[in-house]
């Protein structure tokens, strides 16, 4: 430790210390569930601030500043899931209880969404089949989103509709009522929330996307299925299973600018992109954009 | 150069975002920063003071 203790000129200057490169590998390195440690590897790196710093301490005598650094015990690491959690469940009976606990913590900085993953790869050829049960239409959004997603961002297609099977994967969508719980949740609108909730569950070559009755949280679901279901980021091609509670009202982008406002194109594309996002509203900013109606005879 | 959004635009993009499941919000800064409504003559009723150019 010898060579982390400050030098004469550094406490004149009451200089904080340079990390060493052990906490800059540590807080930069990948995690196993992006988001997920984040904020242990903030913790830890604040704690390693805290407890390494210089703190100028009025003296009565004044101006000399006192090193109050020492070694730090407690060590925080991003810890990933320690329970093996058996194959994702693809039955249709419900769960009042999915969420392992360990994963419920980590993820309560997110708040609506739970989930595990059992570290095996998920693997969808390129041509999937969908199956929809429950009243879910062929026309329907969601499957419009879903041939949208999966072609565009993975170059896949969609083999054939209703009960159809594929070697390359099934994605079954489907409205069942009463088919998912809450449980833990922030807002104490549970049936609200419920309204939105979808289950999303990965097996080895199926896709399971389940919402209780409004297509929008299908569509949600869709899109996440259309992410997930290809070979994405490393955590979201593993199977598991995720549960999306949902949110009331979840508005997030805005758009206005006094001077300036895209094109119509331009705006679709971000209100579709915020569909993507699981976002229900969106505000746009009128002053000065929009054109409004004149009498005749005004100029 | 300022796009300006005409009515039918405007519908249409609302309902391409309740296609979505996408409510659209109108916003707009209230009440002092209407002048760009109020300066149309056909709005003058509603300024403090009608005749008051803006």
């Amino acid at each position: 430790m010898g060579a982390f203790f400050p030098t004469s000129t550094d406490r004149k200057r009451g200089a904080t210390r340079a990390e060493p490169a052990r906490i800059r590998r540590r807080a930069s390195s990948s995690c196993i569930f992006p988001g997920i440690g984040q904020r242990h590897i903030k913790e830890y790196r604040s704690l390693w601030h805290q407890e390494n710093s210089y703190r100028a301490r009025p003296r009565p005598h004044g101006g000399r500043l006192l090193y109050t650094g020492k070694t730090s015990t407690k060590i925080l690491l991003p810890l990933p899931c320690p329970a093996h959690l058996p194959d994702a469940d693809t039955g249709d009976a419900p769960r009042p209880e999915p969420v392992p606990t360990c994963i419920r913590r980590l993820c309560r900085s997110s708040g609506a969404a739970k989930g595990h993953i059992d570290g095996q790869r998920h693997c969808i050829g390129r041509r999937v089949a969908v199956e929809l049960e429950g009243g879910v239409k062929e026309k329907d959004v969601a499957v419009e989103s879903l041939k949208e997603g999966l072609a565009t961002r993975f170059h896949r297609s969609l083999a054939a509709m209703h009960s159809a099977r594929s070697e390359s994967g099934v994605i079954r969508m489907a409205l069942k009522p009463n088919s998912l719980s809450i449980g833990q949740a922030n807002d104490r609108d549970k049936a609200a929330l419920a309204e939105q909730a979808y289950r999303l569950t990965l097996g080895p070559k199926t896709v399971n996307g389940r919402s209780q009755r409004r297509s929008r949280t299908l569509l949600r679901s869709a899109d996440s299925a259309s992410t997930d279901s290809a070979v994405g980021r490393a955590s979201l091609a593993s199977r598991g299973e995720r549960l999306w509670t949902g949110l009331i009202f979840n508005c997030g982008p805005f758009i206005g600018r006094c001077h300036h406002l895209e094109r119509l194109d331009v705006l679709k594309q971000a209100v579709r992109q915020a569909a993507f996002f699981k976002i229900n509203g969106f505000a746009i900013k009128l002053e000065g954009h929009f054109q409004y109606k004149r009498r005749s005879g005004h100029g | 150069m300022n796009v300006r959004t005409t009515p039918l635009e405007l519908q249409e993009l609302t309902d391409f975002a309740l296609h979505y499941h996408v409510q659209l919000i109108p916003y707009l800064d209230a009440p002092g920063h209407v002048a760009f409504i109020l300066k149309h003559p056909e709005y003058a009723a509603l300024r403090a003071f009608a005749d008051q150019q803006l």
